[in-house]
């Protein structure tokens, strides 16, 4: 909880080095994926509009409270995602279910990920 | 549109109805080609509005005499059809100019009416079926409802992303 009573975002960036080349139907799975694992009953997307594509936002909502969402950045060379929510457990499920969805999106195989973090244990 | 009444209904070549509006207006034909405004988002790019006719492969010609043979030479024409009743035609294409002026995305409302199954054809959620439950923002954003795993979740989407199926 902030000072300010507001409660605080479970958050995390992740950035992948290859570039999406079309961003038709990059959700639709997850979303699949996610109704078994957040209790969410509205989407709202929205997509930043720029001469890039800018921006695109999935927010998960359960009344009135934004629980969870997916943020997909396209810059150049690379890709960034965000992903955040309100609940720590809830978002820390859904964040290993999302990375599993977008490393399968992005040509990113198990054993890199086992060898990255292999990598950065002392 | 003025007191002059549809004459001819002038059947033109697919995607030809601007072309023939143009040859028209060079020649100084009097005409109705009713457009609603549509938005689309080319490859997730920015969202443009394209001005579409309302009654595709049709140009409404407001005089009786014309030379048909120069009109023909637009390359647009396909045929000529007479309006059997000009005064009925009339108060519809008016009923319909009147509404068109007072709320543009009127008519692609309609086409959206609460229930319908719709799908998502574009964009980050593409592929995914529901059916709609109202408009937002004048008709450029859809309430969908979508079923997942035996829930039914609401899905905010832009307009432009979602025909029907």
């Amino acid at each position: 909880m902030s000072a300010a009573g507001v409660p605080e975002e479970t958050k995390i960036v992740v950035e992948y080095p290859g570039e999406l080349e079309s961003s038709d139907g990059i959700l639709t799975a997850l979303v699949r994926r996610l109704a078994g694992e957040l209790r969410f009953d509205s989407l709202e997307l929205d997509e930043g509009e720029g001469p890039l594509g800018g921006r695109i936002t999935l927010w998960f909502r359960y009344g009135a409270k934004r629980i969870f969402h997916v943020s997909v950045v396209r810059k150049t060379g690379r890709t960034l995602v965000e992903l955040g929510g309100l609940d720590p457990g809830d978002v820390l499920r859904a964040i290993a279910s999302c990375r599993t969805h977008f490393d399968r999106l992005l040509g990113i195989e198990p054993e890199q990920v086992r060898s990255f973090e292999s990598s950065l244990r002392p | 549109m003025t007191g002059l009444r549809p004459l001819w209904a002038v059947h033109t070549k697919p995607r030809a109805e601007k072309k023939l509006a143009r040859f028209l207006h060079s020649l100084r034909i009097g005409h109705y080609l009713p457009t609603s405004p549509r938005r689309h988002v080319y490859g997730g790019r920015q969202a443009r509005t394209n001005w579409s006719p309302l009654f595709p492969g049709y140009v409404f010609v407001l005089q009786e005499e014309i030379d048909r043979t120069l009109l023909f030479r637009s390359g647009a024409v396909v045929r000529f059809i007479p309006v059997p009743n000009p005064e009925e035609l009339y108060q519809d294409l008016q009923s319909l100019w009147l509404t068109l002026s007072a709320k543009p995305a009127a008519i692609q409302e309609t086409l959206y009416q609460p229930g319908v199954p719709v799908e998502v054809t574009s964009g980050p959620l593409k592929g995914v079926q529901g059916e709609l439950i109202r408009t937002k923002q004048g008709g450029k954003r859809l309430l969908i409802c979508v079923h997942l795993l035996g829930t039914a979740v609401t899905v905010d989407i832009d307009a432009a992303r979602v025909r029907r199926r």
